[in-house]
């Protein structure tokens, strides 16, 4: 396998990270919430500055230099 | 009806700027707000737009004052301990805004008081300054049903959220429900993680220059959420973006839909910290 060209690199929440060729957003988002211990049904995300609703996750794929921002809700005030 | 020259005095800091004029300050005067939740947003919110000349706020909230709101919500004061919120609210910015129409609900919004409170005909912006995940669904159907304008914030621990939907200029970016789904989870509140005083009142602050930007008809703001991180001091913005399936917004948003979702999600009794 040549990981320059299985893999890819993208940010998220300002980190680089690198990600499988054609990975969908549902899979990152589920990497990521593993590895920092959250809960994939209390996250949002934003993709190169646009919303991705979640029942985009599973069919949109991720490209080479995406910005991923992963939130989750803030409720008070 | 023109200005008077001591309205033209007093807001003459406003007046001079050239999106507002005497137009805009004329504009400011006839508009209708309600506001959801007078607890540490909604209560600066209200002075804000109260100072500003709004024409008309409808406070709402069933809670009444404590002591640990104190050290952010800098309307009240011990001598308000027990209160209704909403009806000191409106005492005192009657007191000092006397320009301003008050009206004070003292219940926290809910099926039956909904109508009453939002008579679309008359409200020009709805703004969401609550504290809990469940009313903010609620604010977000009535506003998608009632076809209102809503400016959302919300505040907790250093994070802080600010967005604004109108169905009528831009239904592609969706609402509420499209960005955060009901079903989701959600870990902070302002009960258990804490929050800061200047916290709150930056998102506060941000949600009435909103508000009197839309009011002034600056539509550019509308479809966006933007995000501050009170630790780095960073602001981030995104496009809000429909969810085709939605069911609040997502068919047609003048129908049906909200008004089912409204049943479907019965609101429960809510706190605005």
């Amino acid at each position: 396998m040549n990981k320059a060209t299985d893999s890819i690199d993208i940010s998220i929440n300002d980190e680089t990270k690198q990600v499988a060729i054609n990975s969908t957003v549902q899979s990152v988002i589920e990497i990521y919430a593993e590895l920092a211990g959250a809960d994939v049904n209390a996250i949002a995300v934003a993709i190169n500055s646009e919303i991705v609703p979640r029942v985009r996750w599973q069919s949109e794929c991720c490209l080479a230099g995406d910005k991923f921002e992963i939130f989750s809700v803030v409720a008070g005030g | 009806m023109p200005l008077t020259d001591k309205e033209f005095i007093r807001y003459s800091r406003q007046i001079l700027l050239p999106e507002v004029g005497e137009a805009g300050q004329q504009t400011f005067a006839d508009a209708k707000v309600v506001i959801i939740g007078i607890g540490g947003l909604g209560h600066l919110v209200a002075q804000y737009l109260a100072a500003a000349g709004i024409g008309h706020l409808t406070l709402v909230d069933g809670d009444t004052v404590e002591v640990s709101n104190l050290p952010r919500q800098l309307l009240f004061d011990d001598s308000d301990l027990g209160l209704y919120k909403a009806l000191v609210a409106k005492t005192k910015l009657r007191r000092a805004y006397e320009q301003t129409g008050v009206s004070a609900v003292t219940e926290h919004l809910n099926h039956n008081n909904a109508e009453s409170v939002l008579n679309s005909a008359e409200i020009d912006l709805l703004l969401d300054c609550s504290d809990n995940f469940a009313t903010r669904h609620f604010v977000n159907q009535l506003a998608i049903k009632q076809q209102i304008g809503l400016v959302s914030a919300s505040a907790a621990h250093f994070q802080g959220q600010l967005l604004s939907i109108d169905q009528h200029v831009s239904p592609q970016s969706g609402c509420y429900h499209c960005l955060f789904p009901a079903d989701m989870r959600v870990n902070q509140s302002c009960q258990t993680v804490g929050v800061l005083g200047p916290m709150v009142g930056t998102l506060a602050s941000m949600q009435a220059l909103m508000a009197l930007q839309l009011i002034m008809g600056n539509k550019a703001l509308i479809g966006k959420l933007y995000r501050f991180d009170g630790n780095q001091f960073s602001w981030r913005e995104a496009r809000l973006l429909r969810n085709p399936e939605c069911m609040i917004c997502g068919n047609e948003y003048t129908s049906a839909a909200a008004k089912s979702a409204c049943e479907k999600f019965p609101f429960t009794e809510n706190q605005y910290e």
